[in-house]
């Protein structure tokens, strides 16, 4: 057109890299917190002759991480414990607003102070809409690498799933699950919650000597996501991400199409890993302001723009063949 | 045709609503009810009386048990119903040392921060068949002589016969069932309306 072609900030292209490396350093978090907690046990035992031999190499290990930031690690190392369930940040709690929300339910009861603690997930969720899912998340670590090891397998010929349902039944698995929990009496959340269950795992796999049931069920979503849905748990069972995104509905930081700079090539709707469809600027409260198919957009046809509610189907693309057909 | 419509509707969405319920019956497959001794698995310090309002309360971050100096918080794994991913103590194999972090870093009220003298996990009970001093076996004092609490909790009988009687200040903490070095484990922690405290003072 006219010549205004709208080039996004050029750093956006680059932001995906950024979450990779926020969920990669967010899951060695969890796997260090557990040594951490390890080595503070050792130290607090004074019994440094009397470890076994693998124990030893624990203790020196984390010695070496920790000595040049820390001096009691008794003490100073508690200031990071937790996982993304529920945790302490620097003597700031923060906590998961699905773990409050169910707490309220299977209680029935309003404990303020824990309400507290997932106020600054809450408002961040209404600026950025789903980002836990996407940038925080442990269990989105594990689940893109197995879709990227479902495109391999496809690649080498092997049939992966790759079916569709309807992607409110979420909304009915949290809405049972929080019936359920009333009823119960126990936050049932936690226990089908991937990025509770990763983050509990851990620790039981590394201080407590093994994983719990929740790695089994955790397995079995993976199994879900490989032969039945890609991303399947997340795009059509998961609570959590139905809570995210009833909270993140009116968010402030959206991506957007520029149907200036768009050639239709369709390669959003294949990245997006929610299965939505930014091809027809059909976002919804469900992008999880991953930028994927920004880092992935030939053109630069995608951007962060600051609005409450998506714009409407722009039409087909300036670029594409579709629009100098219609422009014809 | 718009019946057939309606009727494959109704079957998708039932399918849909079961579909949407089986995580959690899944989860509780995974995790069968079991009957433990109760004299094992203490709550953590600081807990609710009520195990049920327990249960309600707690989210299952296992923050405590990271928390916990010499890691003797457990928690329920493979098993424990209703009670799963909650956290217990079980004295005989490890027992709190009272340091009160666990209460500090819980988030929910399931665990409370309170003075020590206040803590309630129990009460301990010596078998008086079994204990070394108290079937003039030699002299021990391990249990009395571990004691956090001091002479509030436990202390020597009368004429400081080195034969060991709980106090009523005792919080349960179980230092003494985890010290205790006869094999039969002579100390329990019991329910303190279930102790024998009150009847054999003297």
């Amino acid at each position: 057109m006219n010549g205004d072609n709208i080039k996004p900030f050029f750093l956006w292209k680059h932001l995906n890299k950024l979450r990779w490396l926020s969920l990669i350093s967010i899951f060695t978090v969890l796997i260090y917190l557990p040594y951490a907690h390890l080595y503070q046990t050792y130290e607090s035992a004074h019994a440094y002759d009397l470890l076994a031999d693998s124990e030893k190499f624990i203790y020196d290990t984390m010695e070496t991480i920790t000595s040049p930031f820390i001096d009691d690690p008794i003490e100073d190392l508690d200031a990071i414990k937790g996982n993304t369930w529920s945790g302490t940040f620097f003597g700031f709690k923060l906590s998961d607003p699905l773990a409050v929300i169910s707490q309220i339910f299977s209680g029935m009861t309003i404990y303020t102070a824990f309400l507290l603690t997932a106020a600054l997930p809450v408002l961040l969720t209404f600026v950025f809409g789903r980002f836990f899912c996407g940038w925080i998340c442990p269990a989105t670590f594990l689940y893109e690498l197995n879709t990227n090891l479902a495109a391999g397998l496809r690649r080498a010929g092997l049939k992966t799933g790759n079916r569709r349902f309807d992607r409110r039944a979420k909304y009915l698995v949290l809405t049972i699950g929080l019936i359920l929990s009333a009823i119960s009496g126990s936050v049932l959340a936690a226990n089908i919650y991937p990025p509770a269950i990763i983050g509990r795992e851990i620790y039981y796999a590394i201080a407590l000597g093994g994983f719990g049931t929740g790695a089994v069920f955790f397995v079995a979503t993976l199994m879900f996501d490989l032969l039945v849905a890609r991303r399947g748990f997340c795009r059509y069972l998961c609570p959590g991400g139905a809570l995210y995104s009833i909270l993140g509905r009116f968010r402030l930081v959206r991506i957007q199409r520029v149907v200036e700079n768009c050639n239709d090539c369709a390669k959003c709707n294949a990245i997006c890993e929610f299965g939505l469809d930014p091809l027809r600027d059909d976002f919804g409260q469900e992008c999880n302001n991953c930028s994927a198919c920004i880092a992935i957009c030939p053109t630069d046809a995608l951007t962060f723009k600051i609005r409450m509610t998506d714009s409407h189907f722009q039409g087909p693309g300036h670029l594409g063949r579709q629009y100098s057909k219609a422009a014809r | 045709m718009l019946r057939r419509n309606f009727i494959q509707q109704i079957v998708f969405s039932t399918g849909v609503l079961m579909a949407s319920t089986l995580p959690y019956g899944f989860s509780r497959l995974l995790a069968p009810e079991v009957k433990a001794d109760p004299s094992r698995q203490l709550r953590p310090p600081g807990a609710l009386k009520n195990d049920q309002a327990f249960i309600e309360a707690c989210i299952g971050c296992g923050l405590c048990g990271e928390a916990c100096p010499p890691k003797c918080i457990k928690f329920y794994q493979r098993d424990g119903g209703s009670k799963h991913n909650t956290p217990y103590i079980n004295p005989e194999e490890k027992a709190c040392i009272l340091c009160n972090k666990c209460m500090e870093v819980c988030p929910t009220k399931s665990l409370t921060l309170i003075p020590r003298e206040n803590i309630d996990m129990g009460i301990s009970q010596i078998d008086r068949l079994a204990c070394y001093p108290w079937v003039d076996r030699g002299i021990c004092g391990a249990c009395v002589s571990i004691c956090p609490l001091g002479e509030h909790a436990i202390g020597f009988e009368m004429w400081g016969q080195y034969r060991p009687t709980v106090k009523s200040g005792c919080v349960g903490c179980g230092l003494c069932v985890e010290v205790c070095p006869h094999p039969s484990l002579p100390i329990r922690i019991v329910e303190r309306s279930q102790g024998t405290v009150m009847r054999h003072q003297i």
